[in-house]
């Protein structure tokens, strides 16, 4: 009986050394997987936009005079102003809704770093395009021009190598184009893509103009290009034989970064823009290489800002523009006192989305039959997540700027902590990209989500290359964009809607946003500013 | 040999044990995997080490089978005996291999050693149960359903392991947990058999006391993986710190005391004196107002010592990154004894700064800065070596001011040495490289940059135990095997030295 109770008594004991670390394991275990990020969600501010929709009439509690009233401060409303005053004009005003100018270009900040919440780059500018170049001289971007008027950058402002790298079939390689463990097949139809891409750059068609060029009104008219964007991407990558699904994948993924939209939906013109519009060259940089910084292409906006002091009237909701007598009327709600203010002035520059203009108050007819329902954007949601330095990485090429997940439902992320100089950060800041498709995540579907499913598809996602993430997550900030980028879909870019929409009203007027250019890059929105005040001055 | 009465009164034994072919073949398959995982890991090319651990395996495998003709009595026990043994060895595998990797010359055969018997123990154990289940199924069904089990085991191995395993759970606690299920299943037919078993309670307290062992090592896993790191070092580990930088060791053995810090040799007490006087006293001879001195890297103060020699010094800012290094340097009694208590003098200032960001926020112009980083063996540390870096120490010199930077191998790594050259006169520095021989690290070099003029003005100290001036212009002539040589001018989005530098020392150190 006594050895029984001995035996018994072990048993316990052995059991019990067992089974408590395993509980142990077993709760952490379940404690991983249902993760609670810290972290708030935040958006562009629609519910203030929204407001637009249904606006109590006040009585107007302030007036102002200007010349010019600038609405927004996206690229092409600091541009526009640059341009005014780069002319000389310096009466104007720049009224913004958001607390802090930049549209797709705004960033956010934490102890760690600065993070853009959109846009994040700048490729090096072609030679054609004067006015950047100015511009990015004057912000300290261009370092010096040579005697044979090449360009050296500022290195500090190129990307840092590795620039990016691609999560392929287990491993890390280096470089976007689809290559480890890609079939010989399809290699040689991404080669003859990227060498057809190549040529065509610099093709001019028969008015002596390159095919295709950015600002993109800029490119030739030849209509047997043109009519390129009378098809989709991929319909064309299929008619000309292109049936990779390596390439689809890799043509795939550049409209989307650029575009916001995918092969199936972009033209092919705009496609084709993609790869064979950048001719950049620098001393030390050739076209492939961007420009950025760790709050992306906010940096910029803050130069562009600097120079424009004083004109700013931030937290203004514009809802109304008026006709009366020779003048125009602006008026805008000022959400800091909720009480509306008004701006007489002469001319007008509206640097908002169409979108937005549709719900303008007007008594101008022509504001109303514009072709707004031609427009159509893409939804983002950009997320900040602030990670500890500890992260175990997968095999292959290191850590990049920008890391991109084969077939995976996001862009990838951008290692924002990159462009830092010092050695060595305990905390990083990455940002990931995730667009979504209206179809099937609709707007209003897209602004209900709250902060944890976020997280979830976020980890699902990147937990693919870093199992123990969420362990390391110490913020996670979505920021959800409604209306990003507008969709160079077929027809767009050189069909009607856009030729009429930026056409101005009876010279008082004006419309300058990268919607009226089709591709919502940094290079068309600083060039619909130009553009816009060529046209007041020749007019 | 009808042995085993008990298989009458229930299919459940029969059952079980045919479910016991289905653990083993997972779990011997994992082992193999595992093998060759661990070895690709750690000797490279996958294919061959693959192919011949699967080979080798299988061949193990003939083996056991062969050797089961012997085995005639006591077969349950035999199958007990051999799956505690599979559970001890495979599970144990991979803390084995990855603590002699280290540690043993011939790693390989040790590898191909453990391979062979598991193989050889899973090659017995099939033909053992085939035999202990031949009177309880006609032969065609028994035939069938051993190998229909060996077979979908295999399967849910080979797609387990790469898919969940690997990633999720790691290689030592994957090999770990197959082991513990070895041995639950060893347990498991220990209960039900318990009537047919000899010493019942002595293989009873084996298996037990295997899968304890087992389950704890599971546990302390991580801690199993640190040690076997601190294990890579061939001296006694004196001390062992981990900063937020790097993990700083230092070793100890009858001759010399060693730093290393992320595993790479800094100094070693022998020869350290010959480093040392070579880096500071030829920049220091050419400067004529020697009253501050910059020094970045170098927290083991080492430089220090050999600055503090000059008088007429008032002051030395040390700019080094970790905190952790600069304290053990200061306050260890044996570490602080090498540098002869430099760190503690008054005239240094020492800032635990990022090198790069202190050059940047700097308004104030330096006669001279020593530059003694790591290698550039990784991008962070590229940046410290770029042209944009240089820029800024460019403008932080006063005109006839200069600096000397470390510059790794020109005999190991000459594209690295020059290209920290080249990116020197890129920037608009003239230079004068000069190198020497270190025993511990072999052939090394530096590179003196100044803005405008370079002389041996002054007179070097009178206790050095290695440099003079005649011996400095010795070191300034560079034989054919090291000449300077065109290279890529290293720049922050280039990162060209890195590249360099891995592609030479790769070649050096496997």
């Amino acid at each position: 009986m006594s050895t029984f109770n001995r035996r018994k008594f072990l048993g316990f004991i052995l059991l019990g050394m067992v089974s408590i670390p395993l509980i142990r394991a077993l709760i952490s275990w379940i404690k991983q997987t249902t993760p609670i990020l810290p972290g708030t969600l935040k958006t562009a501010s629609y519910k203030v936009g929204h407001l637009l929709w249904n606006m109590p009439l006040k009585k107007i509690s302030r007036i102002d005079q200007a010349d010019y009233v600038i609405v927004g401060s996206g690229i092409s409303a600091l541009s526009a102003a640059l341009a005014l005053k780069n002319q000389g004009d310096l009466n104007f005003k720049i009224l913004e809704l958001e607390e802090q100018a930049g549209g797709n270009s705004r960033y956010g900040s934490n102890a760690h770093g600065k993070f853009p919440l959109g846009a994040h780059y700048l490729p090096i500018p072609s030679p054609s395009m004067k006015e950047l170049i100015v511009f990015l001289k004057s912000a300290g971007v261009i370092e010096k021009e040579n005697e044979d008027g090449s360009l050296t950058y500022n290195e500090e402002y190129l990307c840092s190598a590795p620039e990016d790298r691609l999560f392929i079939h287990g491993k890390w390689q280096s470089g976007l184009i689809p290559d480890f463990g890609v079939p010989e097949n399809d290699r040689q139809q991404i080669k003859r893509f990227i060498d057809f891409t190549n040529a065509l750059k610099q093709q001019k068609g028969n008015d002596d103009k390159y095919l295709f060029d950015f600002p993109l009104d800029r490119s030739s008219s030849d209509e047997a290009f043109r009519k390129l964007d009378n098809v989709t991407m991929k319909e064309y990558l299929l008619a000309e034989g292109y049936t990779s699904d390596y390439l689809h994948w890799y043509v795939d993924y550049s409209c989307k970064d650029d575009y916001g939209t995918g092969i199936s939906d972009v033209s092919a013109w705009a496609g084709l823009h993609y790869f064979c519009a950048r001719r950049g060259t620098a001393t030390n940089g050739t076209a492939h290489d961007v420009l950025t910084w760790p709050e992306g292409n906010g940096w910029l906006v803050d130069k562009m800002r600097q120079q424009l002091e004083g004109h700013f009237i931030t937290q203004a909701l514009a809802y109304q523009v008026n006709e009366k007598n020779d003048l125009l009327e602006v008026d805008y709600l000022n959400v800091k006192t909720s009480q509306p203010q008004r701006i007489q002035c002469k001319k007008v520059i509206l640097c908002c989305p169409q979108f937005v203009i549709k719900h303008f108050r007007s008594n101008i007819p022509e504001l109303a039959q514009r072709p707004y329902n031609q427009f159509d954007y893409s939804s983002w949601m950009v997320a900040n997540i602030t990670v500890k330095n500890t992260l175990e990485e997968k095999s292959g090429a290191d850590l990049s700027w920008d890391n991109v997940l084969y077939n995976s439902p996001s862009l990838g992320y951008i290692n924002s902590s990159h462009q830092h100089l010092n050695r060595y950060q305990p905390v990083l800041n990455f940002t990931y990209y995730r667009l979504f498709d209206a179809q099937q995540y609709s707007r209003k579907k897209i602004l209900q989500t709250q902060h944890s499913e976020w997280a979830d598809l976020m980890l699902k996602d990147m937990r693919k290359v870093y199992p123990a993430l969420e362990k390391n997550i110490l913020n996670f900030e979505p920021f959800v964009w409604g209306h990003a980028m507008i969709k160079p879909v077929k027809h767009f870019i050189w069909g009607a809607a856009r030729k009429e929409a930026k056409k101005s009203i009876r010279g008082k007027i004006y419309f300058a946003h990268t919607d009226l250019s089709g591709i919502s890059t940094f290079e068309e929105g600083f060039y619909q500013g130009i553009q816009v005040v060529q046209s007041i001055s020749t007019s | 040999m009808d042995s085993h009465p008990e298989f009458k009164r229930g299919i459940n034994k029969s059952t079980l044990l045919l479910l016991s072919v289905f653990v083993i073949a997972t779990c011997g398959l994992i082992y193999e995997l595992i093998a060759g995982t661990l070895a690709s890991y750690l000797l490279g090319d996958s294919v061959t080490q693959f192919s011949t651990i699967i080979g080798t395996y299988l061949f193990a495998m003939g083996i056991g089978s062969y050797l089961s003709r012997y085995v005639h009595r006591n077969l349950t026990l035999w199958f007990i005996k051999i799956e505690l043994m599979v559970g001890l060895v495979g599970g144990f595998s991979s803390i084995l291999l990855f603590v002699l990797f280290e540690q043993v010359v011939y790693f390989r055969l040790i590898l191909y050693a453990l391979v062979g018997l598991t193989g050889i123990l899973i090659g017995l154990e099939i033909p053992i149960l085939m035999r202990m289940l031949k009177d309880k199924f006609e032969f065609k069904d028994l035939v069938s359903e051993i190998f229909t089990f060996d077979y979908i085991g295999a399967l849910m191995a080979s797609l387990i392991f790469p898919l969940l395993f690997v990633p999720h759970v790691g290689l030592i606690r994957t090999s770990l947990f197959f082991g513990i299920i070895n041995t639950a299943v060893a347990l498991w037919v220990i209960y039900s058999f318990r009537n047919q078993v000899y010493w019942i309670k002595s293989i009873l307290t084996i298996a037990w006391s295997i899968l304890i062992l087992l389950v704890v090592s599971f546990v302390y896993a991580d801690t199993i993986q640190q040690y076997s790191e601190s294990l890579a070092f061939q001296d006694k580990v004196i001390l062992s710190k981990s900063s937020p930088y790097q993990r700083i060791v230092v070793t100890n053995n009858k001759k010399e005391l060693r730093l290393f810090l992320n595993g790479n040799l800094q100094f070693s007490t022998l020869d350290e004196y010959r480093y040392h006087e070579a880096l500071v006293h030829p920049l220091l001879s050419n400067i004529q107002k020697k009253d501050t001195i910059v020094i970045m890297g170098g927290g083991d103060g080492l430089a220090i010592r050999e600055l503090l020699k000059y008088p007429e010094i008032k002051k030395i800012y040390l700019i080094d990154l970790d905190k952790e290094v600069t304290r053990l340097f200061k306050t260890h009694p044996a570490l602080s004894k090498l540098n002869q208590q430099s760190l503690s003098d008054p005239r240094v200032e020492i800032k635990n700064e990022d090198a790069f960001i202190w050059a940047m926020n700097q308004t104030q112009k330096y006669q001279a800065i020593i530059i003694d980083f790591p290698d550039p063996s990784n991008y962070s540390l590229g940046k410290l070596y770029s042209y944009s870096f240089y820029k800024r120490i460019y403008e932080l010199l006063q005109p006839e001011g200069a600096i000397v930077i470390q510059s790794t191998s020109p005999y190991y790594a000459p594209n690295s040495f020059w290209c920290v050259n080249n990116t020197l006169t890129y920037t608009g520095f003239h230079t004068l490289p000069y190198h020497t021989y270190i025993p511990s690290f072999g052939e090394w070099g530096y590179i003196i940059a100044y803005k405008h003029s370079f002389n041996q003005r002054t007179p070097y100290p009178s206790n050095l135990k290695f440099i003079n001036k005649e011996l400095f212009i010795q070191m300034t002539y560079f034989p054919k095997d090291m000449e300077a040589r065109h290279t890529e001018v290293n720049k922050l989005n280039n990162q060209a030295l890195v590249h360099y530098f891995d592609e030479e020392w790769s070649k050096f150190i496997p």
